[in-house]
């Protein structure tokens, strides 16, 4: 309930807002039937999608759903066993080395030097990437002050805690300013605060950059994300604004009232309305009845009950629309009981 | 290639490792020059370089040297970083070598004042002949090129720097002994078909391990020991003294002779160069592999 209503509020209108100023813009990435297999076992299974440029991407999954698997393959660290990948115009198997100059990418866990400081490290990835001699100072400084760990770069890694180690990773992506920056499970290992400091950083990374970023936790993704990718068992089974895929499964209104009075008179009232579908009475405290009472997606019956209830005399003591929240969504997405076909048709009613 | 050139030779100098190699070769050679040339009064300084000590310990100092070159990127994950950012595998690997090589060259260039400084002690002008000397120390980094390449490839093939190390000790002592070995195997045309079948048999094996495809390793085998019999049948001239002569073929160490005897042989540096191009290219495809499983 909490996440919907954090959707519902703050972000739905930066999120409306930034679609609007980005619609119709190129596509960076492009997956397209990817495929990868460990012996038997299928990691990923014939994953296609699209990444525009300008946003912020969540990759959410259960553990295990194929989601660093994926991003490792974008990124050129691992190969497909089929499908392909395009990286701004680039096939990441013919031409990596121009596809993966556009990439930043901070993979499970940091890939630092333990024997160097962050600021002879981010010169090595700064040099590597080829950010020429003139810039890198500059370039290796930029990257410190975003990720906040200016005061720890003459210090070795080794003698970082991991947080400052997930924030030299973070640094390591973003320097030399790559047009996609791929980050798996950026906040994993941080503390509460440090987890709220790196979303407000990705916030600000999606500003200049398109920003891909995989998680299990939920809240994570709905905080900072304007579009997210659900996979489950190597599958994508949903892809959408996070306001949109909780509209998606709120197939049909549902109300829940507190009542007084006898139940064939709540019955009575509340059945008369037009556009009822159902309606369930429990006995509930002291007289009154619990009633769920649904109705078809588009209409909002709220001032109709009050009405019935008001003229026939029934006190209303409760009434609450329920919604369902992007953890309802999720776990429906990839709960293991439902095939996944049936679950697709469901959201394309 | 030039920054992970300079990350790798960094590495060596703040950490232990390439002080180490430096030091244990140069001493060693040192003690060496003194007990020959000095104290035994003998004017070929390049002698020492194939003393069983200096031989041991270049083995053992390409060992310990390259034992975490690939492996230790592995453990502590950084070989994502290196996929991930714009450079290829083979760049990697050469970028690496190249540093190992920098710290042979180091390690060589010490070695330089000794002739010189023996020559101040000659009794009669030119009786130290410097050329040999020096001819014989590039022999030694040439020796040492293959043999980092052998270490750069083991450390490719394993994540744990114990096994890298193990594995190619084992590889540079077997080259070590291939020519031992040579002298056991008779001269007869038999002895060397049994012991080219018993390679191939291996060969196979290994082939059919690594490419988890037991009938194609079967089929490799069949194919190759049928050949080499049918051969065998045809022309047995062929296969007198056929397996040692394979051996001293391929032993790096026996060309690196001629260093020793006072020539500068170019067969032996294209040799050297070769073998450490072959090794150097497993090295990249062990790396590659990775990327496939």
């Amino acid at each position: 309930m909490a996440f919907s209503a954090m959707i519902s509020t703050g972000h739905s209108a930066r999120g409306a807002e930034f679609r609007n100023a980005t619609k119709g813009e190129e596509i960076l990435i492009e997956v397209k039937h990817l495929t990868k297999q460990y012996g038997d076992h299928i990691a990923v299974d014939d994953l296609s999608f699209t990444i525009e440029k300008g946003r912020i991407y969540g990759f959410l999954g259960p553990n295990g759903a194929g989601k660093s698997t994926t991003m490792n393959i974008i990124t050129g660290c691992l190969a497909a066993t089929s499908g392909s990948i395009t990286i701004d115009g680039h096939d990441i198997y013919q031409e990596p080395a121009a596809a993966k100059r556009c990439i930043g990418f901070l993979p499970e866990l940091p890939p630092v030097y333990q024997d160097m400081t962050p600021k002879e490290y981010l010169r090595f990835v700064g040099e590597v990437k080829g950010v020429s001699k003139a810039d890198l100072p500059a370039a290796v400084q930029k990257a410190m002050e975003q990720t906040g760990i200016v005061e720890m770069q003459d210090r070795l890694i080794r003698h970082l805690s991991k947080g400052y180690r997930q924030r030299v990773g973070i640094a390591q992506a973003i320097i030399g300013d790559p047009e996609i920056i791929i980050l798996d499970e950026p906040t994993v290992g941080l503390d509460p605060l440090q987890i709220i400091e790196v979303r407000d950083l990705i916030r600000d990374l999606g500003k200049e950059h398109t920003v891909i970023l995989s998680s299990h936790i939920l809240s994570e993704v709905s905080a900072v994300c304007d579009h997210i990718l659900i996979i489950a068992h190597g599958k994508l089974v949903a892809a959408d604004t996070p306001e949109n895929l909780s509209k998606m499964l709120q197939a049909s209104n549902v109300l829940h009232l507190n009542v007084m009075g006898t139940e064939e008179a709540v019955r009575a009232a509340l059945g008369a309305i037009e556009g009822v579908q159902s309606l369930e009475l429990k006995p509930g405290e002291q007289g009154s009845f619990d009633v769920e009472l649904s109705s078809d997606e588009s209409l909002d019956l709220r001032e109709a009950v009050f009405a019935a209830c008001a003229k026939a005399n029934l006190p209303l003591l409760n009434m609450q629309l329920e919604q369902i929240s992007l953890e309802d969504v999720f776990r429906q997405l990839t709960s293991d009981d439902a095939p996944e076909t049936e679950k697709k048709e469901e959201h394309a009613e | 290639m030039k920054a992970i050139y300079k990350r790798e030779l960094r590495s060596y100098f703040t950490g232990i490792m390439g002080w180490l190699f430096i030091a244990l070769v140069t001493v060693v050679f040192g003690i060496c020059v003194r007990a020959k040339n000095f104290v035994g009064q003998y004017p070929y300084v390049e002698y020492n370089f194939y003393t069983t000590a200096m031989l041991i310990t270049l083995i053992l100092g390409v060992a310990v040297l390259t034992m975490r070159c690939v492996a230790e990127e592995r453990r502590q994950k950084t070989d994502q970083l290196l996929y991930s950012l714009p450079v290829s595998t083979t760049q990697v690997i050469l970028g690496k070598y190249f540093a190992l090589m920098t710290v042979m060259a180091l390690a060589a260039v010490l070695m330089l004042p000794y002739p010189f400084i023996l020559s101040l002690y000659a009794q009669e002008a030119g009786a130290v002949n410097i050329a040999s000397a020096i001819s014989g120390i590039i022999g030694f980094v040439f020796l040492g090129a293959t043999l980092m390449a052998i270490g750069v490839f083991t450390s490719a093939v394993t994540d744990n720097q114990v096994v890298s190390a193990v594995l190619s000790f084992a590889i540079m002592i077997g080259f070590l002994l291939t020519s031992t070995i040579a002298g056991y195997i008779p001269d007869t045309a038999f002895a060397s078909l049994c012991a080219l079948e018993a390679v191939l048999v291996i060969f196979a094996v290994v082939l059919g391990l690594m490419t988890h495809n037991y009938w194609f390793g079967l089929l490799v085998g069949v194919i190759t020991c049928a050949g080499t019999m049918g051969l065998y049948t045809i022309k047995q001239t062929w296969f007198e003294s056929l397996f040692p002569r394979i051996l001293r073929a391929i032993s790096m160490f026996d060309r690196y002779n001629s260093f020793v005897y006072r020539t500068f042989d170019i067969t032996a540096i294209v040799f050297d160069i070769s073998v450490a191009a072959l090794f150097l290219f497993f090295a990249v495809q062990a790396m590659e592999k990775r990327r496939w499983s």
